[in-house]
């Protein structure tokens, strides 16, 4: 986002705008004269006082000036000057200015400057500089040179001569200098503090050997022939590579942690700082390493979490020998297969602890099972030892618990279905008692062998297929009806004609439906009762057994409103208000039968495990 | 009045090489006075062993040049003259005949830039291998013969790698007859890791006698100069020549004039033709390069192709020639050079090598020297410097002479005549380091 300028103002807390154009438009405008009234803005201009002046058009042009080149010429001289870095007194000529500044030093003796080295006497000497393999003469001379050539020891060492003196290299006579700076430094009262000293004193540090060796180092990088650079060349690209592949098999490996477990195992990060931490031999030694081991690191390894599973010591890759089998028993060793589905994603999964990896129940039961957990104050998140049998007891309780928690739902919605068709099936033989009336036992006894079929899914395999199927018809039926029913008023009648249509159709194969029931091996002997005989009786045997039971709910109540109120549009045609009223109701029973259909899956399958 | 460090005192800059002297003032970008080094004189009656010329020493010339003309610069041994000697004070490098020193220096400074010596200061140039007495006398002869007010002698592989704007660095001066390799630290020169070797003089050889050594396509070439040859005419590539010799000049024609004429002339043909395989020596490509003609004062004139190369392959590689006590190789110049060296100093000095000299000029040469380094330091980061200009290519060290003598914090170092007097000859080695 563009800041504006009033955004910089506020931020460097300058005065707004309105004082910088207040202070400019008063100047502007005493400067203009006021045009005065009646003369056109135009004409004023040409006429008025800021018109320009003839005059100064005729006027001679003037030359841009001229530089100010200061006053008159610079007098320069050749005069003598004798430098004072100098010892004699050569004269030597060169131009200068005239000036009152002639006789001012020679500029350039400042730059003459010599390096402060260190002097001793022969008490010193004697005392503290002893050295078998030097004379104080060849030390003096070693002084000299140095500060001849101000301690440039490249070129100390280059013409260093002294005669009848053994051979001395640099090092010799770094070694030599340093250490009588270093001894001089120590023993010498020091007038600045202790740290200057000491800092002093490191900066004559050195270190002959070490010297040597470092020299020799570079001369054998030096000598390196250009087949040794190449393959030196090759061996650290191939480092960095490994380092790449192994950064990204840590974040991989992170990831799916991430993803399918939801824990930080922190070790991805971890193996990225030893990687960077590494030193470049360091780094050369593991390639060598992982080069000698070749695959059995990756057998070692277990696969990725993604196939993560207590596999039993059985499933050993086909290739592990009889013997390997042993060692592995004895070695406490566990081997796991090796994705072959997951071609792509890498094999390779370096060691980790069994504890990062706990068994992980199914992502849309967890919440629940971890709350039956909690109620038997079983904690899920922390396995205080996670031992290979007791992460196969977790896993195995995960499961129970898993299974358990889905029976008791499919027995809950089942119970809740018998429930509502029980009501519905009551609120329908008070109606007979009422009306008496012949057609709705019809419809009265769909009800009736819904009800049946669902109790009957509940207790025998055989008759589930036709229930659903019935019920699936039914609900065809009724969406029909809904659709058209969602139109204008004058299609009403039509539609509740419709409506008693499906409901026929429904009620035909709920009589083909009671049939084959009637064959079925496990039926409850009430319901069988019912169904053979129709009588008025028998519904109120029903009933009665439903007030016992004390079953009074408002579902219930609702069938039964509804049915009063369909026989009431069949009664009425032409009171619209009832009959709308009446297919809301109907409405709502039809979405009741489409769901109770929808259970029926559910329902078969929890019976296949009750028998089973 | 200091600008960029830099104080004129009118001081001149003499340079004095094998092949030429170079002479101007401080501060100018390029020699005033360029001349031969080689000078001819006539001897009163002809030298009775004039046929020992080319081994004779100092001593038998000298005793009869004393009261002769000496002839040098434009007019000097460039005129033939009837019984002219050519000789040149410089023998492998280095200064071995003093007696015509004072005359050069006279002729450069007086004669040529038309200056009083005593009142400027004059900075001469060394070798790297020039000897403690050299340099004293130069000093004697600059202070007792041309009474300069001040002297400084300095070091041309220091004053070569002034002249680059290094401070450190890797000096290859190939020269007329000399070619060395000085490490140079902190404008001071590493004598033990300084090597040279008159490998010139063994390409020139090589040169001269490829040339007027017949082969199987052509006769031996001519080398004559102009000065014998009274006219000629015009002849196509290869054929025999047809001029007419001046018979009248060579019965007094000397050999040493006709040697040092032949050896101008072999110059002219080795600046022209002669190049270097920039990568090696390979008998394919050298085949594949371009030939080039050239003709000679003898109006023959031919093509040369692969055999312009060989000549200054020799700079390299003189394992073919079977010869004794043959001079080193530009590489094992190096090689020798940068052992000899601390080995941390070697990346310093690898990565600031200087080529400077004539005869570096060949084309090839800086990249030949290249790949050689590279060829021997594969890892190290080699940077050449190589003056394009061909004015610094040869006159390298008096231009650095140039840069050291104009500036402001030089002119302690001057030895004074007073000092001179007063310490004698050891101030030159106490001062000049």
């Amino acid at each position: 986002m563009a800041a504006s300028a009033a955004d910089v103002r506020d931020i460097l807390s300058l005065p707004g705008p309105s004082n910088v154009a207040s202070t400019t438009l008063k100047k502007s405008s005493s400067s203009i004269a006021k045009k005065p009234e009646g003369i056109s803005r135009e004409l004023y201009s040409l006429i008025g006082n800021s018109a320009p002046t003839l005059t100064a058009q005729f006027a001679k042009p003037r030359l841009k000036q001229r530089p100010d080149l200061g006053k008159g010429k610079v007098k320069w001289e050749q005069q003598e000057f004798s430098n004072s870095a100098r010892a004699d007194g050569l004269k030597l000529k060169h131009w200068v200015k005239v000036g009152p500044d002639n006789n001012k030093e020679y500029p350039f003796a400042k730059y003459n400057t010599t390096t402060t080295t260190y002097t001793y006497s022969l008490d010193e000497y004697t005392r503290l500089l002893e050295d078998p393999e030097w004379t104080k003469e060849e030390t003096d001379y070693l002084f000299s040179i140095v500060k001849e050539y101000g301690m440039r020891f490249y070129i100390i060492s280059d013409r260093y001569d002294y005669p009848g003196g053994p051979p001395r290299t640099i090092d010799d006579l770094k070694a030599r200098y340093y250490s009588i700076c270093r001894k001089l430094l120590r023993t010498r009262p020091w007038a600045g503090d202790e740290a200057t000293r000491q800092q002093l004193s490191n900066s004559y540090a050195f270190d002959k050997e070490r010297e040597i060796m470092r020299k020799d180092y570079i001369d054998h990088l030096l000598k390196r022939t250009p087949e040794q650079i190449a393959e030196e060349e090759a061996l650290y690209i191939e480092l960095k590579r490994l380092e790449q592949t192994e950064r990204r098999f840590a974040k991989e490996r992170e990831e799916l942690l991430k993803t399918l477990a939801g824990i930080d195992s922190g070790l991805a990060t971890i193996s990225i700082e030893d990687d960077a931490a590494n030193t470049f031999f360091g780094g050369l030694d593991k390639i060598k390493r992982s080069k000698k081991r070749g695959d059995t690191m990756e057998i070692d390894s277990p696969i990725s979490s993604a196939q993560f599973s207590l596999a039993p010591a059985h499933s050993l890759r086909k290739t592990t020998t009889a013997k390997q089998v042993a060692q592995d028993l004895q070695l406490c060793i566990y081997r796991f297969e090796t994705p072959a589905a997951a071609p792509n994603k890498a094999a390779h999964v370096p060691v980790h602890l069994r504890s990062t990896k706990p068994s992980i129940p199914k992502q849309n039961l967890a919440p629940k099972i971890y709350s039956a957990l909690e109620e038997l104050n079983i904690n899920h998140q922390t396995l205080i030892m996670p031992t290979r049998n007791n992460l196969q007891q977790q896993q195995m309780l995960f499961d129970a618990t898993a299974a358990l928690i889905e029976t008791k739902r499919v027995v809950d919605r089942v119970d809740q279905e018998i429930r509502v068709l029980k009501a519905r099936l009551s609120g329908r033989k008070s109606e007979d008692i009422t009306d008496a009336g012949g057609e709705e036992t019809q419809e009265d006894a769909a009800v009736e062998s819904q009800t049946q079929a669902a109790e009957e899914s509940q207790a025998g395999p055989e008759g589930d297929a036709e229930a659903e199927g019935e019920l699936d018809a039914e609900g065809e039926g009724e969406g029909e009806a809904e659709g058209e029913g969602d139109g204008d008023g004058e299609v009403e009648p039509e539609v509740e004609a419709e409506n008693e249509d499906a409901d026929g159709d429904a009620e035909m194969e709920d009589a083909d439906a009671e049939g084959e029931n009637e064959g079925g091996d496990e039926v409850d002997g009430e319901v069988e009762g019912e169904d053979d005989g129709e009588g008025d009786l028998d519904d109120e045997e029903l009933e009665q057994e439903l007030e016992q039971r004390g079953d009074d709910e408002d579902e219930d109540e609702e069938a039964e409103g509804e049915v009063e109120e369909d026989e009431g549009t069949v009664d009425n045609a032409s009171e619209a208000p009832e009959s709308q009223v009446g297919r809301r109701r109907k409405r709502g029973f039809s979405t009741s039968s489409v769901d109770t259909s929808g259970t029926m899956n559910t329902r078969a399958s929890v019976k296949r495990q009750r028998n089973g | 009045m200091a600008t960029h460090g830099g104080d004129e005192v009118s001081a001149l800059v003499l340079d004095i090489g094998s092949h030429t002297t170079r002479a101007g003032y401080a501060g100018d970008d390029s020699p005033k006075a360029v001349f031969s080094t080689s000078y001819g004189y006539v001897p009163h009656r002809p030298p009775p062993e004039a046929m020992d010329e080319t081994g004779a020493n100092g001593e038998l010339i000298r005793q009869p040049r004393a009261s002769t003309t000496t002839y040098l610069g434009e007019q000097g041994p460039n005129v033939w003259r009837p019984n002219m000697v050519v000789t040149n004070p410089f023998s492998e490098g280095i200064l071995t005949d003093f007696a015509p020193i004072p005359h050069i220096v006279k002729y450069a400074i007086v004669d040529s830039l038309r200056c009083d010596p005593t009142e400027h200061p004059v900075l001469v140039t060394e070798p790297t291998w020039n000897t403690k007495a050299n340099r004293e006398r130069m000093a004697e002869i600059m202070f007792e013969d041309l009474q300069v007010p001040a002297f400084y002698i300095a070091n041309s592989g220091v004053l070569n790698a002034f002249a680059a704007g290094k401070g450190t660095a890797l000096v290859i001066d190939v020269g007329k007859s000399m070619a060395s390799v000085v490490p140079v630290v902190d404008g001071f020169v590493l004598r033990k890791g300084c090597a040279n070797s008159t490998i010139p003089l063994l390409v020139r050889a090589q040169a001269y006698s490829m040339l007027t050594q017949p082969t199987p396509h052509r006769e031996g070439i001519s080398l004559l100069p102009h000065h014998l040859i009274s006219n000629k005419q015009a002849v196509d590539p290869g054929l025999p020549p047809r001029f007419t010799y001046r018979e009248d000049r060579a019965s007094q024609t000397t050999d040493t004039w006709r040697t040092w004429a032949e050896h101008r002339e072999l110059d002219e043909w080795l600046a022209n033709v002669s190049a270097v395989m920039d990568g090696g020596w390979n008998e394919q490509i050298a085949q594949t390069r371009p030939v080039k003609q050239y003709e000679f004062p003898t109006g023959y004139n031919t093509f040369f192709g692969a055999d312009r190369f060989l000549p200054g392959e020799v700079y390299f590689n003189n394992s073919h020639m079977a010869a004794p006590d043959l001079p080193a190789p530009l590489n094992s110049l190096l090689n020798t050079s940068l052992g000899a060296c601390e080995p941390d100093l070697r990346a310093q000095l690898l990565s600031n090598v200087v080529l400077t000299g004539g005869s570096s000029l060949l084309s090839g040469f800086s990249e030949r020297i290249v790949n050689e380094l590279t060829r021997s330091y594969p890892n190290q980061r080699i940077k050449l410097h190589a003056a394009g200009n061909i004015t610094e290519r040869r006159y390298g060290a008096w231009l650095g002479g140039s840069v050291l003598a104009s500036l402001g914090t030089f002119h302690q170092l001057w030895i004074s005549k007073e000092e001179w007097q007063e310490h004698g000859k050891s101030i030159v080695g106490q001062r000049c380091k």
